[in-house]
């Protein structure tokens, strides 16, 4: 039978990760509770769900783990709403529901063969590592060329997955480039914003993509530096955030000019926005 | 009344010309023909679109709050020096006027803010009263002749006394003519019949709880939850409703019989000593809902309890928002 | 296609007797309104009547509905389960442009990708019977502008034309001629019909006198998002739902969560793009932030955005929104003016 795309599948909060100093940014790691649901869920990075918990509603998160990773999914979430603040009081062990993949995927099979550069800003790290996670996996790696990482946050105590970031470090199949606005005594790593630090590490746009997710003002100032440095429309993408409901192009509320964010986004190049309406 | 409407031009295109008021509210004429249409004008080369007759019915205080407010969150991004008033202009019957009073009294805008183009008013003609009129038939054609409509439906033409069609605020009005203005236009109305004001809140007071509890849940069944009734209302203007906070969450977003009646019932209680019986949201009501009923009641007990009727006078702040050592109490001790 | 004849007074008792052991959605007087309503006993239905107030999308697409029920448990709660399999249904008087609307709202809830299975269920059980407009009852209908015909019967299972002292009924589909059999015996339709049917169309169609420019206008909206003409429709609007909650092809919703005691519902409601918090984040952005861009949004979905994605307009020229905002924003007067633009 066809699945009710609005019933949530249940999953059992696992493992709970606070992520950041001011601790409002946690990771969920979810583990199925039927096992053909895990296979149901089938995903690939840039897709979201929607966290559901019964009571208080549903918020629409980016999937932060990466398909490769078997046996569970994860979501950095960041308290604001009703639901995240839920999920944000939640113990490990209670159970709640997923409802997806939803939406679009970075897009895989054009990034093949590809230099690919990754930037983030700040919280919206969390489907680039998802992607970065999924690219360094053994078996992916040989399909794509170059990656390099510019990757900022405000001060350190708000970097994400630094466990992770340190382990990207010692690899030499990819470049990090891990910034700070403002560092602290400990800090070994760059300071600077993120667009500076681009113009710094100046990856080529030789058969090159680049894939930037931050707050609008991160990007803003990013993509100047990335026309000058000869990337097309075509070959830089984005993820958009909108208010959602259903996710699944039916309740009408996040849509940017004639297509859904949820449905025909997250992920679109900048010269699919440029052919949509500003209105995001 | 075609002389009302020449001066009424006359006095906006000066205002806007002589940049006296930056915007100004009207009515015109609408694209049915039982119907007129608010408007905002800019330039004085619009005033001549203005009209003024008796399908001139919603109140327009409540744009004259949202321009000015919307201005006031544009200037957020201005220096607080060189910060700028906007100043609206307004064609205002009485009711409209009472609403500009508590606008004022509640400190939601300065009097310089606003310039008041005073109307006489001999009532507007109900949408839902004249739909009935009509036996449901829609209305084709229509003008006023005298005291009376000529209306034009697929059945055929007929005249209907405007008496008939009035609606039920203004049959019972009691300030016609505006109570403030900075220009009148035209000479005072004739009174209407205030005397008949609570008329159908003494039948509804005498009626058992559970009459008056079964007719509110009729009445209130038939609400869809378009807001229309709170979008119009001069009086409703919190910058978020509380159906709309979500944190806590008050009510519910469905129809659902106890979502419906909360959010009724709770604009209906923040209406007490503030309601200027307008008549705009049954006026704007898609579905018919009689608010006017449990509005009314309020309203007489204001006047019973407190002496106090909405935006009378400039001197008479709403009973709720002052304190007088000979305030009743007895609501309180003995409900 | 099968023809019967239905005496004109016989034909509200055939429909009563439909509800006896059927689900039937008809119009009714309520009070001053005409309304689509579930017929009860002791209830009439109307079959002369203009339109009703309400749209019939009601019937496919509640204002408000249980999605699922859940149990609310100290520590997280459990799914009871979703409502049950409907029964089979009829629908009854809906007018040519209200029963294209469902066609239109196939195109959403019929998704192949994500199926609404609340939605389609219904649809799927529902046999719905028209009566044309031999005689098209607003002047603010217009129908034919926008893809329509007041004879179509675009959607539709039965049609029923006015035909003087007879119904003629066409059965128009497999579901239609399924419910022929419960009618029990009807005399046949008249052979010429066609012919006969043609000169009705021609004089319906010809008594909508109001054309507004429907895709005609499309290339302007491709172009001129950010034109100076939006910046002054909007102005007398009061950002009420009530173009969006009549309109038959309006279909944005809101999902919540209800809850009494451990007893917990998940409930879509309708919701309409005319509500400043409809698009309202948690974060505080807001990418329509005025009634402006509310506006054009409504607009744009309706005669670019839908014609975008599924050719067609998502408008059926009923005149709901024309006759009743409540500030008489007319929407045939937009696009007549777009055109002139």
């Amino acid at each position: 039978m066809e699945r009710n795309p609005y019933v949530p599948i249940p999953v059992d909060v696992a493992k709970i990760t606070t992520e950041v100093t001011t601790k409002d940014i946690k990771t969920f790691r979810f583990a199925f509770v039927n096992k053909e649901d895990e296979e149901a869920f089938a995903y690939l990075p840039g897709q979201f769900a929607e966290l559901s918990i019964f009571g208080k509603g549903e918020s629409p998160i980016g999937i932060a783990s990466s398909p490769t990773d078997r046996g569970y999914v994860e979501f950095t979430v960041m308290k604001a709403g009703t639901v995240t603040s839920e999920l944000h009081n939640m113990e490990e062990g209670t159970r709640m529901g997923i409802r997806g993949p939803l939406g679009n995927t970075w897009p895989l099979e054009y990034l093949a063969g590809k230099n690919v550069v990754l930037v983030g800003g700040g919280f919206a790290f969390t489907t680039i590592r998802s992607l970065i996670n999924y690219m360094l996996y053994e078996e992916n790696r040989s399909r794509f060329g170059k990656i390099t990482v510019v990757y900022g946050a405000r001060e350190p105590g708000l970097l994400l997955y630094k466990d992770e970031l340190a382990l990207w470090e010692k690899r030499d199949d990819i470049e990090m480039n891990v910034t700070v606005d403002k560092g602290d005594a400990d800090w070994k790593g760059k300071e600077g914003f993120v667009p500076a630090i681009c113009k710094e590490v100046a990856p080529s746009s030789e058969n090159a993509v680049a894939l930037i997710c931050g707050p609008p003002i991160m990007i803003r100032f990013t993509l100047p530096e990335f026309f000058n440095l000869g990337f097309s429309k075509e070959n830089i993408f984005t993820s958009l955030e909108m208010r959602m409901k259903c996710g699944i192009g039916k309740c009408g509320r996040c849509n940017v000019g004639s297509k859904y964010v949820c449905k025909d986004g997250p992920v679109f190049s900048l010269a699919e926005l440029d052919a949509l309406t500003p209105e995001y | 009344m075609e002389n009302i409407e020449k001066q009424l031009r006359e006095a906006a295109g000066k205002l806007l010309s002589e940049k006296k008021v930056d915007a100004l509210v009207g009515y015109e004429k609408g694209t049915l023909p039982y119907q007129t249409a608010p408007c905002v004008i800019t330039e004085p080369g619009e005033a001549d679109k203005l009209v003024w007759n008796s399908f001139c019915s919603v109140n327009l205080a409540k744009y004259v709050h949202d321009i000015i407010f919307q201005h006031r969150e544009s200037q957020k991004r201005v220096k607080p020096e060189d910060r700028k008033k906007k100043v609206v202009g307004i064609v205002a019957r009485g009711c409209t006027t009472r609403s500009i009073i508590l606008h004022l009294q509640e400190k939601q805008y300065e009097r310089d803010e606003v310039v008041i183009i005073g109307v006489p008013c001999a009532g507007y003609v109900s949408n839902k009263k004249l739909n009935l009129a009509a036996k449901g038939k829609e209305i084709v054609e229509c003008s006023f002749d005298g005291d009376t409509l000529a209306a034009v439906t697929q059945a055929g033409s007929m005249s209907i006394p405007l008496k008939e069609v009035l609606s039920d605020s203004c049959l019972s009005c009691r300030y016609n003519n505006p109570i403030i203005s900075d220009m009148m236009i035209g000479n005072p109305a004739p009174p209407m019949n205030p005397g008949s004001e609570y008329v159908n809140v003494d039948e509804f007071e005498n009626l058992s709880d559970e009459d008056r509890w079964k007719y509110f849940s009729k009445e209130m069944a038939k609400c869809i939850r378009c807001y229309a009734c709170r979008n119009t209302c001069p009086s409703c203007y919190c910058k978020v409703c509380f159906v709309e906070q979500s944190q806590p969450k008050w009510v519910g977003v469905s129809i659902d019989e106890s979502d419906t009646q909360v959010f009724q019932i709770m604009r209906i209680f923040h209406q007490v000593g503030r309601c200027v019986d307008c008549g705009s949201c049954i006026e704007v009501c898609p579905m018919g809902v009689d608010l006017r009923k449990f509005l009314k009641k309020l309203d007489k007990d204001g006047v019973n309890l407190f002496e106090h009727r909405a935006g009378e006078s400039l001197d008479s702040p709403p009973p709720l928002s002052a304190h007088s050592t000979y305030d009743k109490e007895e609501f309180i001790f003995e409900p | 296609m099968e023809t019967r004849l239905i005496k004109k007074d016989l034909l509200a008792g055939l429909i009563k007797g439909l509800a006896q052991d059927t689900l039937v959605y008809a119009p009714v007087q309520d009070e001053d309104n005409v309304l689509f309503k579930v017929l009860e006993k002791g209830m009439e239905p109307l079959t002369e009547y203009d339109n009703t107030k309400n749209a019939p999308k009601n019937f496919f697409f509640p204002q408000q509905e249980t999605l699922m029920r859940y149990l609310k448990k100290e520590r997280g709660s459990e799914l009871l389960g979703v409502p049950g399999v409907t029964a089979e249904a009829v629908l009854f008087g809906v007018r040519p442009c209200d029963a294209r609307s469902f066609v239109l709202l196939d195109n959403i809830f019929d998704d192949p990708q994500y199926r609404d299975p609340y939605y389609v269920d219904r649809r799927e059980k529902t046999t719905i019977i028209s009566i044309a407009c031999t005689r098209p009852p607003y002047t603010a209908c217009f129908c034919t502008s926008v893809g329509g015909h007041p004879l179509s019967s675009e959607g539709v299972d039965v049609s029923l034309i006015d035909l003087g002292d007879n119904w003629l009924a066409e059965f128009v589909t497999e579901k239609g001629e399924k419910l022929m059999k419960k009618l029990g015996d009807l005399p046949k339709g008249d052979e010429q019909w066609a012919s006969k049917k043609e000169a009705l169309a021609e004089k319906a169609a010809g008594a909508i006198t109001t054309k507004i420019p429907g895709k005609d206008i499309k290339p302007w909206l491709d172009e001129n998002f950010d034109h100076p003409f939006w910046d002054t429709i909007h102005a007398s609007c009061l950002a009420c739902g009530t173009c969006t909650y009549l309109c038959p092809t309006c279909h944005c919703f809101d999902i919540t969560d209800e809850i009494k005691k451990s007893d917990g519902r998940r409930v879509r409601s309708w919701d309409s793009c005319m509500y400043w918090l409809f698009t309202h984040e948690t974060s505080g952005h807001n990418p329509r932030t005025s009634q402006k861009q509310r506006w054009r949004q409504r607009f744009m979905h309706k005669f670019k955005y839908f014609v975008d994605n599924f050719d067609a307009i998502a408008c059926v020229g009923c005149g709901r929104c024309v006759m009743y905002c409540p500030v008489n924003i007319d929407i045939r007067k937009i696009a007549q003016d777009i055109s002139k633009l």
